[in-house]
């Protein structure tokens, strides 16, 4: 088990975004992280990454308790998040820089060798170029690796996202909504992708609303709902069961009642 | 070799050479203070680079020659072992304010390194029997290389200070550009565009706004300490709210974010005054006007007012039949 949390819980003054919440993530798999607009998926995201302080409840990631660790020792320690939002790049930077900036992680000479210019800080600073430039290619970046963030087309804005969180060597990577806004097309191209980072050997759990790329893709499925979990399983299972229905298309009267 | 590192040595040459050029001691000692504000610039820049502004650099430096001239006037320690001295008490009194208020960004920042420099200047004009008060330090030693054969090398001449500060701006340089090229640079950089972002990529944006300010008042004490045994005297003035302004105003006016913009600010910036001697009365407004021209026409300041002007006049040569657009 990668990642295992229990009963974590958060509340923003009276409102209880998340209650309560359990679940595994088992290495190696595409975890589904579902559930209607405002159900508390991208606080369950912070909470796990040290946004935000958990109120209650525990998670441990690879076997190390990591409740209330900040933000960057999470992401050194291996679990790596992404934005929902496309501000969160390195605008005024081009997309190389933007991957060469992520790979802090890569770095072990020290602050005093790289000041004074010693071989070995050259040595990895070659080399994490290099590294840099196979992301870039593996995620279908290379040509427009010169190119500014800012003038990137908004599907490849959202590929450059997920190629910062892969820039810093992640075990699991937690992806928020990495398809919203993208054409049939380029969902086809970010799904793709999502498949062939887990056979990379890197697991996934993804916050995503476009339901033909989550069941076709995801190993498994959490639904969550007002901050509770409604339920969990494989995805066929998720999309009969009554309770999911019910949340994401309401209640119908007489219907589901016994 | 790359054309870059031609002009890295003609640049070198010229300034190792000037001296012989001029006999005039006012000319050199322009030079002097350039060199001191280069290392000033280049220094608050690094500060600048994880998006901090610092309002206390002139007070820093404050503490750099108030400690170098202290420990060489009550204590007779070798000057040139006092001047390294200043530098890391600047560096670790930074470390130490920086630890307090790093945590807050943007104007609020901006504030409480304000309110440092005053109470630092304050000190020095309060505590009179330790920094002179109003008076300030007088008789401040000239440093002197104890050589072992030919015997002490005084650097008492201005041509001889000259070589101590090209020295010291050539080191300086060195460190910054090291710190530009590698990741300490690239993270302060990601830390100034978006702290979310760079801390969800595993950098620690306290840890390198930290190693930014501490290396950067270090060499601003470092800075100041020179500024002290050149001048002979040092007093509360020299280092108040509009020493820190103008130390901005240079960086600002080269051009933020690069090493070659704060180098030519801090030159623009000490000899404008120079050219403007004959206006009189009209200086300081003539002064302004022109920094405001700079500014409305360099947003970017003169560096990058130079890069846009070359690219302008590259793409104009390009401009044919196969001319590329971009």
């Amino acid at each position: 088990m990668l990642l295992q949390t229990k009963g974590i819980s958060k509340a923003f003054g009276g409102i209880n975004a998340v209650v309560d919440f359990s679940f595994e993530v088992e290495e190696k798999e595409i975890l589904g992280l579902i559930g209607p607009n405002g159900a508390g998926k991208t606080t369950v995201f912070n909470l796990l990454t040290g946004y935000y302080d958990v109120d209650r409840g525990r998670v441990w990631f690879d076997d190390k308790y990591i409740t209330g660790w900040k933000p960057h020792m999470i992401a050194q320690r291996g679990l790596v998040r992404t934005f929902q939002s496309t501000e969160y790049l390195f605008f005024g930077h081009t997309v190389l820089e933007n991957v060469l900036m992520a790979k802090r992680t890569f770095f072990e000479s020290g602050v005093c060798s790289n000041l004074i210019g010693l071989p070995k800080g050259r040595k990895e600073e070659r080399k994490c170029r290099e590294e840099a430039l196979e992301l870039l290619r593996f995620m279908g970046l290379e040509e427009v690796k010169d190119t500014f963030a800012d003038n990137l087309p908004h599907g490849l804005q959202r590929i450059l996202g997920v190629a910062i969180g892969l820039a810093a060597k992640p075990r699991l990577l937690l992806l928020d909504e990495p398809m919203t806004g993208m054409n049939p097309g380029e969902k086809r191209v970010m799904t793709k992708l999502v498949s062939r980072i887990r056979d990379k050997g890197i697991t996934i759990v993804m916050i995503e609303h476009d339901m033909r790329s989550v069941m076709e893709i995801c190993d498994r499925l959490v639904v969550i709902n007002f901050g509770h979990k409604l339920c969990e399983g494989i995805p066929e299972e998720v999309k009969e069961n009554p309770d999911v229905i019910e949340a994401y298309l309401g209640k119908r009267h007489g219907s589901y009642s016994g | 070799m790359k054309k870059s590192n031609w002009l890295l040595i003609l640049a070198a040459a010229v300034t190792v050479t000037l001296p012989f050029f001029t006999r005039d001691a006012f000319q050199l000692h322009l030079l002097i203070v350039c060199g001191i504000y280069v290392v000033l610039a280049v220094s608050l820049n690094l500060i600048f680079l994880t998006g901090q502004l610092s309002i206390a650099h002139g007070a820093v430096m404050g503490i750099g020659a108030y400690t170098s001239a202290l420990l060489s006037l009550k204590l007779h320690w070798p000057v040139l072992f006092c001047i390294p001295l200043g530098a890391v008490v600047s560096g670790l009194i930074g470390f130490i304010i920086g630890i307090m208020v790093l945590r807050i960004t943007g104007i609020y920042f901006a504030i409480v390194t304000f309110a440092f420099g005053e109470i630092v200047v304050l000190v020095f004009l309060t505590w009179e029997s330790l920094f002179g008060g109003a008076n300030g330090l007088l008789n401040i030693p000239a440093p002197v290389l104890e050589l072992p054969g030919p015997g002490a090398l005084s650097f008492s001449s201005k041509t001889a200070y000259y070589y101590l500060i090209l020295l010291t701006v050539f080191l300086t340089l060195f460190v910054f550009h090291r710190f530009d090229v590698s990741y300490l640079g690239r993270s302060c950089r990601a830390i100034a565009k978006s702290e979310k972002l760079a801390e969800s990529t595993g950098i620690s944006a306290m840890y390198y706004k930290l190693l930014a300010f501490s290396v950067g008042n270090l060499f601003a004490g470092l800075a100041g300490a020179l500024y002290a045994h050149y001048l002979h005297y040092i007093g509360p003035g020299y280092f108040s709210f509009s020493e820190s302004v103008h130390i901005i105003v240079a960086t600002v006016i080269g051009g933020v974010g690069t090493l070659l913009g704060p180098i030519l600010g801090a030159v623009f910036l000490t000899l404008l005054p120079e050219f403007l001697r004959g206006t009189k009365d009209f200086e300081m407004i003539i002064y302004a006007i022109i920094l405001i021209l700079v500014l409305m026409f360099m947003p970017q300041g003169l560096y990058g007012g130079v890069l846009s002007a070359k690219r302008r006049f590259l793409d104009r040569r390009k401009r044919g039949p196969d001319a590329v657009t971009n």
